[in-house]
């Protein structure tokens, strides 16, 4: 334990006797989240150009400019397809919108969006970004048409309502009528015999005045009779009135079927009828998120990659050529004490630098750490520095010069990065590949980190990669004993 | 009759199919100062390293008191001071810090280390620098320092690979005294290789030459010479200095192996000196020379070096 602490000591003394390794120790880190914090605390894309070009720009291409515009981008008019088009391809615009002459509600052209597929990271979060502000004025104009239609029906049912009621008070009046005629004729449904009373006056002798107004009377029978009989002809017409009764309520029923058809729409919204199916984007990490938050696991990944390897392979490389490695191999120390020591004290630089970044990231984002997940973001850490670190040593035992290290910590580190989510998501591997990729540290590392960090995962829940990784520290182990022990005799040759 | 404290057996060392030591048998006697000496390249780095169990041999064995090295090494190992032919210490480090960190490598208790830090400073001269960065010492400090570190745990061995090098004459007799107190006082043998013969006559109790991969003779300085040296060496100084004309008289002479000219001193190495310092002085005579000074010495290890190596060769 003694000779432990010793080597620690004279590990850490040796790193703050070089001022400039101490420097980069401390700073190193407190530079790059400084610069990481205050570059990506945002949710926004900054500084898309957007290329613009119609033969004619119609009202509605404008507006449609005018939305792109009115957020984070820069639409710019260009004279000509090719140009613009061209435009991307000398990254002077991140995308070509190629708007049809004239661009109308009518119009059967689409708008053409150019983009450069090259820059993978980018179109995709640019077209996205673009769509959905196009997305949203095709909705606006969706939602005031649709609102037209909409109204229309309305006055039309309202319209409906109103004539089918008059129609209705129409039919009423006319049985009404045709009632009223049918009693009136029922009424006048009597014989009228004035040859009796001709008779009787005959009979009775009847001369003068009185005979001549019976004769009057006779022929006011007569002519009420014949006029009776014209009456009782008209009533004939009744049937006409019914048969129009009928027409009516025919009319009433169809326009009880519109007005039933125009109620029978349910959806009378005008946002459900221009989006049925609404959908909800949510994440599953908190709301108020940036791309820092998102990004510092691998940040945080990133930068125990770096200094765990090259602070490792440097520390190596630099008892290496140290006079004294000769001494040390000498003495009755074991191998593995060397191992551990000098494991720890690298581990514990990059401890410092992991505290540094915390701090940092406090300072610079206002971010903290919930005591609940804090022991397991700290094995986590500890498990993935570790790795980098005895991969590190590794390469240190391993290569002969300062150089070749570097050289092949920048390898292993590109690798490790390359074959992650970093750069490209890793489903865009062939599936071997992928499947292979699943195993490298930095993904294990970092996936674990982010579930704890985005989600506050329980250890149980990565326990997958935790034992990946505990596997990787207990063979990378063995292997740096075993490496020190050839380096040795590497060192004599 | 002692056993020897170290005893090389057979010892056969082989890099990259390249035979450096081919069947080493050499015994080190207790208490001694210990001299090899070797061309560059002659293998007394391998032997040395061998020896510390910092390399294992192909073949052979290597006894420190009748215990085989290759079986007891981490024990043995604490028996074991070195120091290479650069400094093995941390430059960062102040002189106190690297004793401290190789006293505790080499199992000194803290409370011990305390108290023997003061004291092999003194030793070494190094007391008022102990708080000076290893960097920062002078050449001889260096030196001075790398042999504290050896010693600090009070091995009963002290092996020092060419300790004199790159040091101007000053330093090197500085160090060279050094090692004998550190042999007296410590009562240490000392095992040391070097280039620089006169140091190995004035330091060394006995010498080893190690040439073509082998030993090829030990035993004292005074032993080698009277036994291995063709020639003798005749000192001649002359009031006039001018030596031409008897050097070219000389010159067809067979019993004459050498002839140099050296500050107004003439220097002949003769197998048959005496002789050829009658004749000398004969023809000096004739030619009316008046003779200064006039010595006749055994050779020198140098010379003993250079005849069995040559001879060798």
């Amino acid at each position: 334990m003694n000779k432990l602490f010793e080597i620690l000591r004279k590990n850490i003394l040796l790193l703050t006797r070089s001022k400039t390794s101490a420097l980069i120790v401390l700073l190193g880190p407190l530079l790059l989240i400084l610069l990481i914090s205050t570059a990506f605390n945002t949710t926004s894309l900054y500084d898309i150009k957007i290329g613009s070009y119609s033969d004619e720009y119609s009202p509605l291409s404008e507006s449609i400019m005018e939305q792109l515009s009115a957020d984070e981008f820069r639409v710019e008019k260009l004279s000509s397809k090719d140009i613009c088009i061209n435009s991307i391809k000398t990254n002077d615009v991140h995308v070509c919108a190629v708007f049809p002459s004239g661009l109308s509600i009518d119009s059967k052209e689409n708008i053409e969006f150019y983009v450069d597929t090259s820059r993978m990271n980018l179109v995709y979060v640019v077209l996205n970004s673009v769509s959905s502000r196009v997305s949203t004025k095709s909705t606006e104009l969706s939602t005031a048409l649709t609102s037209t239609l909409l109204n229309t029906i309305e006055s039309t049912d309202s319209k409906v309502s109103e004539g089918s009621s008059t129609i209705t008070q129409v039919s009423a009046n006319l049985q009404q009528i045709k009632n009223d005629i049918s009693d009136s004729l029922s009424v006048l449904e009597l014989s009228l015999n004035a040859s009796d009373l001709e008779d009787d006056a005959v009979e009775l002798n009847l001369t003068g005045d009185a005979g001549t107004l019976i004769s009057s009377y006779q022929k006011l029978v007569n002519e009420l009779d014949e006029s009776l009989t014209k009456t009782l002809g008209a009533a004939s017409s009744i049937s006409s009135i019914e048969a129009e009764i009928k027409n009516v309520q025919v009319a009433i029923g169809l326009l009880s079927e519109i007005k039933e058809r125009i109620n029978s729409i349910e959806v009378k919204e005008v946002s459900k009828i221009v989006s049925p199916i609404r959908t909800e984007i949510k994440t599953v990490s908190s709301e108020d998120s940036t791309h820092f938050t998102y990004t510092f696991p691998i940040l945080l990944v990133i930068v125990l990659l770096f200094s765990g390897l090259l602070v490792s392979s440097t520390a190596v490389m630099e008892e290496k050529s140290s006079k004294a490695f000769f001494r040390n191999f000498i003495t009755p120390t074991s191998n593995a004490l060397f191992v551990v020591g000098n494991f720890i004290s690298n581990l514990l630089i990059v401890i410092m630098q992991i505290l540094v970044i915390f701090l940092a990231m406090y300072i610079f984002s206002r971010a903290s750490i919930p005591p609940g997940i804090l022991v397991n973001l700290v094995i986590i850490t500890i498990l993935t520095a570790s790795i980098f670190i005895l991969i590190g040593m590794l390469i240190g035992y391993i290569f002969k010069s300062g150089e070749t290290s570097n050289l092949a910590v920048i390898t292993i580190a590109s690798i490790m990065l390359f074959f992650s989510n970093t750069i490209l998501p890793l489903e865009t591997l062939h599936p071997t590949v992928m499947s292979v990729a699943g195993f490298n540290p930095f993904i294990l590392g970092s996936e674990s980190l982010k579930e704890i960090l985005l989600f506050n995962a329980p250890l149980s829940a990565i326990s997958n990669q935790f034992y990946i990784l505990l596997g990787y520290f207990v063979v990378l182990f063995i292997l740096v004993l075993s490496v020190r022990g050839v380096s040795k005799r590497r060192y004599i040759e | 009759m002692n056993p020897p404290l170290i005893q090389f057996q057979n010892i056969t060392k082989i890099f990259n199919k390249k035979v450096i030591l081919d069947n080493v048998n050499l015994d080190i006697p207790y208490g001694e100062i210990f001299g090899i000496i070797g061309k560059s390249g002659s293998g007394k780095t391998t032997l040395l390293s061998i020896l510390v169990g910092f390399l294992k041999p192909e073949r052979g064995k290597v006894f420190f008191q009748s215990q085989d090295l290759s079986r007891f090494t981490n024990n043995i190992r604490q028996q074991f001071g070195f120091t290479a032919q650069e400094g093995s210490f941390y430059p960062n480090l102040t002189v106190r810090e690297n004793l401290e960190y190789f006293g505790t490598m080499y199992n000194v208790p803290s409370f011990i280390l305390r108290k023997k830090i003061p004291e092999i400073l003194k030793l070494v001269n190094l007391a008022e620098s102990e708080n000076k960065l290893a960097a920062f010492l002078s050449s001889g400090m260096k030196k001075r320092l790398d042999i504290a570190c050896a010693i600090l745990h009070d091995p009963k061995v002290l092996i020092l690979d060419e300790p004199t090098e790159d040091l101007d004459p000053i330093l090197r007799k500085d160090i060279l005294r050094l090692l004998k107190r550190i042999n007296k006082e410590k009562n240490v043998t000392i095992i040391l290789t070097t280039h620089l013969l006169d140091e190995i006559e004035y330091v060394c109790t006995r010498v080893a030459i190690l040439d073509k991969r082998t030993v090829l003779v030990s035993g004292t300085a005074s032993d080698l010479k009277d036994k291995y040296s063709k020639n003798q060496e005749i000192i001649l100084q002359t009031y006039s200095g001018e030596y031409k004309w008897l050097m070219k008289l000389l010159e067809k002479n067979k019993l004459i192996e050498d002839m140099v000219e050296r500050d107004g001193r003439l220097i002949i190495y003769s197998p048959k000196a005496e002789g050829m310092l009658r004749f000398i002085l004969h023809e000096l005579e004739k030619k009316n020379e008046r003779v200064q000074d006039v010595d006749l010495n055994k050779p020198s290890l140098s010379e003993v070096f250079e005849s069995l190596t040559q001879e060798d060769e």
